[in-house]
């Protein structure tokens, strides 16, 4: 959410958070996998994978989901 | 299929590969300006597109005639439907930056079905990188010139309104998606869309030729069917062409805005 007057594009948004969905299951995944490989844990990676696709989907809405009126004000599309 | 495709005879059919896009060089072989269809290509586009604008803005009057008129629409759509939507009156000093990649890229990306030329630039890794990462240098160049390094840095990889431990999970995340994979996705995402029109256009079409030409009278109709789908897949790529160049500008123009703006 930019704190601007300008209130921010939904379609817009919508192409920018592919980085974002991207970045979390290749973070936690890849985490998951290095320590699985370190403690022979091979269900570390699945693991990561989805504690990291959990986070991206947070992250999006805490940036851009956040729809609450008193707190921001203008047009929402 | 396989056994009467065999069975026609000839050298069968060759389906393209990615030596599509590494043609033989034309000129300076061996050296750093070595020059292939595809540079040619992209020096052609640039020409043309140069030529285009100062043509069009040679002689500006206030009320424009001809050609001003189209060069205008040109500038006007990139101003009104992209930097103004997306950043409103602080994004004036990147329209021209967001102008000239919007029509690069959409000129290179067009080249790809314009008759004679057919292989679009963009489809080597090359040109999408470039571009992707001017977008990137100057997005972050913006936002530290706009935030301070500190404030910036804090804004992408901290994102307000979270409780507190959560941040050790989510600024890995915000660090790698901000600052890695945003090249990465602008790149990749460009280079894909023209590669893989490319060579289904090539496909449909060397293999139309294939099949009315050299296969069984019986495989004919289906040469027929492979031209008709290589027109109507020519017409999806002029659609793919403008939406890909949209997107990179609109993107650019995301990421410009969040840069300046400090995230509450």
């Amino acid at each position: 959410m930019s704190g601007t007057a300008q209130p921010e594009r939904g379609d817009a948004v919508v192409w920018s958070v592919l980085s974002t969905l991207l970045a979390g299951p290749l973070v936690w995944g890849g985490a998951g996998w290095l320590v699985g490989q370190w403690l022979d844990a091979r269900w570390m990676t699945p693991v990561g994978i989805v504690l990291g696709s959990a986070l991206s989907l947070y992250i999006v809405y805490v940036r851009h989901g956040r729809n609450d009126p008193a707190e921001n004000p203008g047009v929402r599309l | 299929m396989t056994a009467l495709l065999a069975s026609s005879g000839g050298d069968g059919f060759e389906s393209p590969s990615v030596r599509e896009f590494f043609p033989k060089a034309v000129l300076f072989d061996g050296t750093i300006f070595e020059l292939n269809r595809v540079r040619i290509i992209a020096l052609v586009m640039t020409v043309l597109l140069g030529g285009f604008f100062v043509l069009a803005f040679r002689r500006p009057k206030i009320v424009p005639t001809g050609l001003q008129n189209v060069g205008e629409v040109a500038l006007d759509f990139v101003r009104f439907q992209i930097v103004d939507e997306v950043m409103g009156e602080r994004g004036r000093r990147f329209i021209p930056y967001i102008t000239a990649l919007f029509w690069t890229i959409l000129a290179f990306n067009v080249a790809g079905i314009i008759p004679f030329l057919q292989i679009s630039p963009n489809s080597v890794v090359a040109l999408p990188l470039i571009f992707a990462l001017c977008t990137y240098v100057i997005f972050n160049y913006a936002g530290v010139k706009a935030q301070g390094a500190g404030p910036y840095l804090k804004s992408n990889l901290f994102p307000p309104g979270i409780p507190k431990p959560l941040y050790l999970l989510i600024t890995p995340i915000e660090f790698v998606s901000t600052f890695l994979l945003r090249p990465f996705t602008l790149t990749v995402r460009l280079l894909a869309n023209m590669m893989s029109g490319h060579l289904l256009l090539v496909l449909f079409f060397t293999g139309a030729s294939y099949l009315l030409l050299e296969a069984d009278t019986m495989l004919k109709p289906f040469g027929l069917l492979s031209a008709a789908m290589g027109f109507a897949f020519t017409l999806f790529e002029v659609l793919v062409a403008v939406l890909q160049a949209y997107i990179f500008a609109l993107l650019t123009a995301v990421y410009l805005d969040g840069a300046l703006s400090a995230e509450h």
